[in-house]
C-alpha cells in the first residue's frame, strides 16, 4: 500500500525540476550574447520507480522526475578544430597587417618614393655631364644625392621602428600567455573543487575554454583532459594545456593545478638588442631555459618573431622566411653599398675642375649601409671637387658613366657590384618590391582563406553551443506549461486529501 | 543544422565587412586613378610599372640633352656660316687689291677692313652657348683664343669634342674641334718667308698658323708699300672657305642624326607612357561599374540584415 502523500512528493519534485529547467532557460537567454557562453541543457530523468505488490504480482509505479544534471552542449572536437584554424588565421592576419605596414612604408608606386629619388639621382649626373662647368648642375646633383641618402635613412629608421614595435608586441604576448596560464590554473583549481563535491561547474568551464580560445590566437594550443584516477566514484578531471609545436611533447603550460611561465625576454646589448626567441622560465619541469618551439606558421607570436628577425643593425645572414625585416634591411644595405661603391669607384677615376683625380663621392663607411650612407662633406663644401671628366673635367665622361649605371653595368665593364644580382639597381629594387607584393598577396590570401575556415568552425560550434532565442522561448513555454500542470496535480491532491480528511467517515 | 541568432549576426557582419572592404579598395582605385596602389595589388605589374617609370624618366633626361645638343649644333652651324661670309669678304678684298689699280693708301684701307674681319673672326671663335665656348672642346670655359692678340698666347681650348649623353651608353659630339677649324693653314712665318707648300700644321700654337694667321698675312701684305702679290693669300682663303664647308657638311650630318635620335626618344617615351598607363592606371569606367555593383551588394546585405536580425519568437508571444 502506497503512502497517501506520495503523490504530493511527486508533484513537488515535478515543480522543482520544471523550475530548474525554467531557471536554466532564463540563464541561457540572459547569456545569449555572452562571449564563450555554452548553452546549458537540463537533463530531466524519471526517478526510480517504486514497486508495489498487487494481487500476487508487483506493479511498477512511476515516482516522477528529477534533474539528473545541467550539462553544456559542447563538442571538444569542434573546439580543437576551431582553435587550430584560429591559430593559423591569426598567424596570417598578423603577417598581413605587418606586411601592409611595410608596403605603406615603401610607398610604391607613389611619386614620392625611393625609385623616383634614385632616377632623379642618375638624371642629375646626366645633366651634370652636359654642363660640368655649371655650379648649378653640381648643386642640383648634391641635392638629389642628399635626398637619396635621406630616403635610405628614412627607410632604415622605419624598419627599426617596426622591429621595435614587434618587440613590444612580443613582450605583451608573452605577458598575455603567462597571465592566461595563471588564470587557467586558478580555474582548474576551482573546477576541481566543485567536481570533487559532485557539482558540474559549467560556467567556470566556459570561462576556461574562452581563455584557451584566446590563447589559441597567440600560439598553437593543445588541451588534454583526462579522468583523475584518485576519484573512482565521481567524475573529476585533470586539465592540461600544451602550447607550441605539437611534435614537442614536453611543452606544457598548465598541468592541472600548476601553471608554468614563459621567461621575460632579455634585452641585451647597448642598443636594447635583439631577442628573437621565446624561452621557458626557470621552474619548467622539462624545458626550463629552452626555446619554445612554436610549430609551423602558428599564431601571432610566431608571426611577429619571424617578421622581426634579429638585430636592428644586422647587415646580412638571415633568410626572408625567418627574418623578414632583417632581410629587407639587408636588401637596402646592399643597394646603398652597391650604389655608393660603384659611384665612388667611377668618381675616383675622374678629374675635378682643378685637374685632380676625384675623391670619394659617398663617405666610405665600413661597411656602407642604408643607415650610414652620406655624401663626402668636402664635395658639399666645394662642389667643384665633383669629378666629371676622364681627361679634363669638361668632357663629362665620368658623369655620363655614372649616369649610365641607371640602366646597367656597361660602365663597370659588365660586372655587377657584389650582392646586386640584377640587370641594374632599378631592377634589383623593382624585383624586391615585386617580391614584397607577392608576400603580401600570399599573406592576404591565406588570411582570408583561414578566416573562412575559422568562420566555418565558429558556426559549427555556434550551431551546437550557441543560444537560439526561438528555441529558448519554446522551452520557456514548454517548461512553464509543465510547471502549471504540476501545480494542478497539487491542487487535485489537495482536493483528494480534503475528501479523505474532511469527508470520509462522516455520516449524517 | 541548428541555427542560432549569433550565427546570423556573425555571418551578416562578416559579409558586410567584406563588401565594405571591396568598396574601400575600389574607392581607393577611383580616387587615385590607379589600378595598382600598392605592390600587392599586382606584384608583376608593379615591377613593370617601376621599370617603365624609371625608363621614362631617363628618356626624358636624354630628350632634354638631345634638345640642348641640337641647339648647340645649330649655333655652331650658324657661326660657321657667318665665318664663311667673312672669309669670302676677305677674299674679295684680296682680289680687288690684286687688280693693281689701287694705290698704297687704298690698300691701307683694305688692310684695315681685313683687320676688322680678323677681329670679328676672333669673336666668332669665342662664340658661346650659355657659359660654354663652343669651339673650346671640353675645355669650354676658356675663350679661344685667349687674349685678343693671336701670336702671343698659346691655345687654351681642348682638342676633345664636347659630347652629350643621348642614351644609356650613347653620346653624340655636339661641337667641332676648334683647333682643326682655326688652326689649319699655311705656316705663316713672321719674317714673311713663305714655305712652298700648303702645310696642315696643327701644333696648337697660334703664333704661326691657321685662319687668323692667313688674315694677318693678308693684312700685312696689303699694308706693305712694296705692294706684294696676293695670289697665295687668295688661294689660302679659298682653301679656308672649303675647309669651313667641310665642317658644315659634317655638322649637318650630325644635326640630322640628333633630329632622328630625338624623334626616336620621343616615340619611345610615348610608347612607354602608354605601357605604364596600361599597367598602372585604372580603367575608370570598369572600376565605376564594379563599384556600383559592390555598392548594391552592400545595400542589399544591409537591408536584409535589418530584417533578419530583428524578429524572434519573443516578438510574437504575448
Amino acid at each position: 500500500m502506497r503512502s497517501t502523500f506520495s503523490g504530493l512528493e511527486l508533484a513537488r519534485r515535478a515543480l522543482e525540476s520544471q523550475q530548474t529547467a525554467l531557471d536554466t532557460t532564463g540563464h541561457n537567454i540572459a547569456n545569449a550574447n555572452s562571449k564563450g557562453y555554452t548553452r546549458q541543457v537540463v537533463n530531466l530523468q524519471a526517478t526510480i520507480p517504486s514497486s508495489i505488490p498487487s494481487m500476487g504480482h508487483n506493479l511498477t509505479v512511476g515516482t516522477g522526475v528529477t534533474v539528473q544534471g545541467i550539462e553544456r552542449a559542447r563538442d571538444i572536437f569542434v573546439d580543437r578544430q576551431y582553435r587550430w584554424e584560429n591559430t593559423k588565421q591569426s598567424y596570417w592576419s598578423a603577417r598581413q597587417n605587418n606586411l601592409n605596414q611595410v608596403e605603406e612604408l615603401l610607398n610604391e608606386p607613389d611619386d614620392n618614393s625611393f625609385s623616383n629619388d634614385l632616377d632623379k639621382f642618375w638624371n642629375a649626373w646626366s645633366e651634370l655631364s652636359k654642363n660640368p662647368e655649371n655650379l648649378g648642375s653640381r648643386s642640383v646633383l648634391l641635392e638629389r644625392a642628399a635626398t637619396l641618402a635621406d630616403t635610405f635613412h628614412h627607410i632604415d629608421q622605419q624598419i627599426t621602428e617596426m622591429q621595435k614595435g614587434l618587440d613590444s608586441s612580443v613582450r605583451v604576448q608573452i605577458d598575455q600567455i603567462n597571465v592566461a596560464a595563471q588564470q587557467i590554473q586558478e580555474l582548474n583549481f576551482q573546477i576541481k573543487r566543485s567536481e570533487v563535491a559532485g557539482d558540474n561547474p559549467n560556467d567556470l568551464r566556459d570561462k576556461r575554454d574562452t581563455l584557451v580560445d584566446e590563447l589559441s590566437q597567440l600560439v598553437n594550443v593543445r588541451v588534454v583532459e583526462s579522468r583523475d584516477a584518485t576519484f573512482k566514484d565521481r567524475e573529476v578531471n585533470i586539465f592540461k594545456v600544451y602550447i607550441g609545436d605539437d611534435k614537442t611533447v614536453n611543452n606544457i603550460l598548465v598541468d592541472d593545478t600548476t601553471a608554468y611561465q614563459l621567461a621575460e625576454p632579455v634585452m641585451t646589448g647597448a642598443d636594447g638588442l635583439p631577442f628573437a626567441e621565446v624561452r621557458w622560465a626557470a621552474g619548467h619541469p622539462y624545458l626550463a631555459g629552452n626555446t619554445v618551439s612554436l610549430g609551423d606558421k602558428m599564431g601571432k607570436l610566431q608571426s611577429d618573431l619571424l617578421l622581426r628577425g634579429s638585430g636592428y643593425d644586422l647587415v646580412g645572414g638571415e633568410d626572408k622566411e625567418n627574418a623578414y625585416l632583417s632581410d629587407l634591411r639587408k636588401k637596402y644595405n646592399d643597394l646603398a653599398a652597391g650604389i655608393a661603391e660603384t659611384v665612388n669607384s667611377l668618381h675616383a677615376g675622374g678629374i675635378d675642375r682643378a685637374g685632380n683625380t676625384g675623391e670619394v663621392f659617398f663617405d666610405d663607411g665600413v661597411p656602407i649601409t642604408a643607415a650610414n650612407i652620406s655624401i663626402n662633406a668636402n664635395l658639399i663644401n666645394d662642389p667643384w671637387l665633383i669629378a666629371t671628366g676622364s681627361v679634363t673635367y669638361g668632357d663629362g665622361e665620368v658623369a655620363q658613366k655614372i649616369s649610365s649605371l641607371s640602366s646597367g653595368w656597361t660602365a663597370l665593364g659588365g660586372t655587377p657590384p657584389a650582392a646586386i644580382s640584377a640587370a641594374s639597381f632599378g631592377d634589383f629594387y623593382g624585383s624586391s618590391i615585386s617580391e614584397l607584393g607577392v608576400d603580401v598577396q600570399q599573406a592576404t590570401r591565406m588570411a582570408e582563406g583561414q578566416a573562412v575556415l575559422v568562420n566555418h568552425m565558429f558556426n559549427q560550434r555556434e550551431s551546437l553551443s550557441g543560444v537560439s532565442l526561438d528555441e529558448e522561448m519554446t522551452n520557456l513555454v514548454r517548461f512553464q506549461k509543465s510547471y502549471s500542470a504540476a501545480a494542478r496535480i497539487v491542487t487535485m491532491l489537495d482536493d483528494m486529501l480534503n475528501t479523505i480528511v474532511n469527508g470520509m467517515g462522516i455520516t449524517r | 543544422m541548428r541555427v542560432t541568432n549569433n550565427m546570423l549576426s556573425n555571418n551578416l557582419l562578416r559579409n558586410l565587412q567584406s563588401a565594405q572592404g571591396r568598396m574601400d579598395k575600389l574607392q581607393d582605385q577611383l580616387s587615385s586613378g590607379r589600378r595598382i596602389t600598392r605592390p600587392s595589388d599586382d606584384p608583376v605589374g608593379i615591377e613593370n610599372a617601376l621599370r617603365y617609370k624609371s625608363s621614362i624618366s631617363h628618356v626624358e633626361q636624354w630628350k632634354t640633352n638631345t634638345k640642348e645638343g641640337i641647339s648647340y649644333l645649330d649655333t655652331v652651324d650658324d657661326t660657321l656660316g657667318e665665318m664663311t661670309k667673312l672669309i669670302q669678304r676677305a677674299k674679295e678684298l684680296g682680289l680687288q687689291a690684286a687688280n693693281g689699280t689701287y694705290s698704297v693708301e687704298d690698300r691701307e684701307k683694305m688692310a684695315i677692313e681685313v683687320d676688322q674681319i680678323k677681329e670679328q673672326m676672333m669673336q666668332f671663335a669665342n662664340t658661346r652657348v650659355g657659359t660654354k665656348y663652343v669651339f673650346g672642346g671640353t675645355a669650354n670655359v676658356e675663350p679661344y683664343p685667349p687674349g685678343s692678340t693671336p701670336g702671343t698666347t698659346p691655345w687654351a681650348g681642348s682638342n676633345d669634342i664636347m659630347k652629350f649623353q643621348v642614351g644609356s651608353n650613347l653620346s653624340v659630339d655636339v661641337s667641332v674641334n676648334g683647333r682643326d677649324l682655326f688652326g689649319v693653314g699655311r705656316e705663316y712665318m713672321p719674317d714673311a718667308s713663305i714655305p712652298p707648300n700648303y702645310t696642315y700644321t696643327n701644333t696648337g700654337d697660334m703664333t704661326k698658323i691657321g685662319m687668323l694667321g692667313i688674315l694677318d698675312k693678308l693684312s700685312a701684305d696689303l699694308k706693305d708699300p712694296s705692294m706684294p702679290k696676293l695670289d697665295l693669300s687668295i688661294t689660302d682663303l679659298e682653301k679656308q672657305a672649303d675647309h669651313i664647308v667641310d665642317f658644315r657638311a659634317e655638322l649637318g650630318a650630325r644635326q640630322n642624326r640628333m633630329d632622328s635620335i630625338y624623334s626616336q626618344l620621343d616615340s619611345t617615351s610615348a610608347n612607354m607612357s602608354n605601357s605604364l598607363a596600361n599597367v598602372l592606371y585604372a580603367d575608370i569606367a570598369a572600376t565605376l561599374v564594379d563599384f556600383k555593383t559592390t555598392e548594391n551588394v552592400y545595400q542589399a546585405a544591409l537591408s536584409t540584415g535589418a530584417k533578419i536580425i530583428q524578429p524572434s519568437l519573443v516578438d510574437f508571444m504575448r
